[in-house]
């Protein structure tokens, strides 16, 4: 049984699963009880197997997080999408893709893309990062927020997807071989890619580690 | 073991309280949500289900827009974009874009209509575990929401170089991004204790 701090709050006794003897299905919210020999058991209800923690949590979120910080500089550097028209043809990036919307005079556009393709992805990567080190390093720095922070990820993450779709719309939709013609560039499969590693690292990461050091004394 | 309900975010344990239609349950140590008492029934989100089925046909068959460049006509459904990118050479987005926006949205109006017809009915589907982790599973996957957004982005960025015009399948995305936001921002620990309820009567 560990304690911890509210801010602005008092001393309130915190009770956890774990500490009880309990295992609670990921899939179905059923709580069982869990075994001395902490073996692979499967829940009565649903079948699922049950895991006091998320397996490998720290690795595969590490293995996801370095592969989508790779991939992102192709994302960023390769043409994402090509257009030929009668005023020539031009390449464009992601970077390229916000400003072109700006000079058009859609700035509200503009700002929601730079969020989605720029701001987001960068401020994901740091923020799994800083996650995954804090975690290792067992820190109890700022629990609270960093707890917050995870749950925000999980809910914009997917939302960096959005230049995959404006892309292939693009493609589909001016196909005037003579006029104006929008091909994919290869960056854009690169930004697809990132944008689903770092989905698949945070899907990894336990938020339930970011707690675990407030047990550790006790256990 | 009931009575207690445990956080999924940081494990810590709670006494379980009778709550209010759409009350919402938080942890104590970590903030995340734990419990949500629900609006709709089950029978109120199988109706949502089969208007989303209906949704997400029409923005499959109908056009998203249609383009007109100098005379040149041109119009685009969501599958004429995938097969268009496929074939201009970018197999990665068109099987991303079809993943997101086609299947896994149709996996999950299959999967929740599997699950709710017959608990609206008083049974327990025969697979219902199986259906109830395809849910959870594809449900991280569905992003019919970006798609349209992604939409309303392309035909700004096409307003310049062309009249653009959008069509029905357009508005049925929309329709269809909200109605699958209802159906599956369900409790999933709710339905499996409906469910467990309905299997024991």
């Amino acid at each position: 049984m560990g304690c911890s701090h509210r801010e602005g709050s008092n001393l309130s006794a915190v009770v956890t699963a774990r500490a009880l003897g309990l295992l609670p299905c990921a899939q179905c919210g059923l709580l069982c009880r869990a075994a001395q020999d902490a073996g692979d058991l499967s829940c009565p209800r649903c079948g699922g197997t049950l895991h006091a923690r998320k397996p490998d949590s720290l690795s595969r979120t590490w293995a996801f997080l370095i592969a989508s910080v790779i991939l992102y500089i192709p994302a960023n550097t390769l043409t994402v999408m090509r257009t030929d028209s009668l005023f020539g043809r031009e390449d464009h990036t992601i970077l390229g893709g916000v400003v072109d919307l700006w000079n058009g005079g859609s700035w509200d556009l503009a700002v929601i893309v730079f969020v989605a393709s720029i701001v987001v992805p960068i401020l994901k990567m740091l923020a799994l990062a800083l996650l995954a080190i804090s975690v290792q390093r067992r820190s109890r720095w700022r629990q609270h927020d960093r707890a917050r922070r995870y749950r925000m990820l999980e809910a914009v993450g997917h939302w960096s997807m959005l230049d995959v779709f404006v892309v292939a719309l693009l493609v589909g939709l001016v196909r005037f071989h003579s006029i104006a013609e929008v091909l994919p560039g290869p960056g854009i499969a690169a930004f697809g890619a990132v944008v689903v590693l770092t989905m698949l690292s945070s899907m990894s990461l336990d938020p339930r580690l970011i707690w675990d050091t407030d047990d550790a004394d006790h256990v | 073991m009931t009575g207690l309900l445990v956080c999924e975010q940081c494990d810590a344990a709670h006494r379980k309280s009778s709550m209010q239609r759409g009350e919402t349950a938080r942890c104590t140590r970590c903030g995340a949500r734990l419990e949500r008492a629900q609006r709709l029934t089950t029978e109120g989100m199988l109706a949502m289900t089969c208007a989303a089925a209906v949704m997400f046909l029409i923005a499959n068959i109908y056009p998203i827009v249609r383009v007109d460049v100098r005379g040149a006509h041109g119009s685009s459904t969501f599958w004429g974009a995938i097969v268009s990118s496929w074939q201009d050479g970018s197999e990665t987005i068109a099987i991303l874009a079809a993943l997101t926006v086609f299947f896994a949205p149709l996996i999950e109006l299959l999967a929740a209509g599997y699950v709710l017809w017959p608990l609206a009915r008083g049974r327990q589907a025969r697979h219902f575990g199986a259906a109830m982790r395809v849910l959870r599973v594809v449900g991280e996957w569905s992003m019919p929401e970006v798609f349209l957004l992604g939409a309303i982005v392309a035909l700004v960025k096409l307003g310049d170089l062309a009249t653009v015009i959008p069509d029905a399948g357009l508005w049925a995305f929309g329709a269809l991004t909200w109605l699958i936001t209802l159906v599956t921002s369900f409790d999933h620990h709710w339905l499996w204790d409906v469910a467990t309820a309905k299997e024991a009567t």
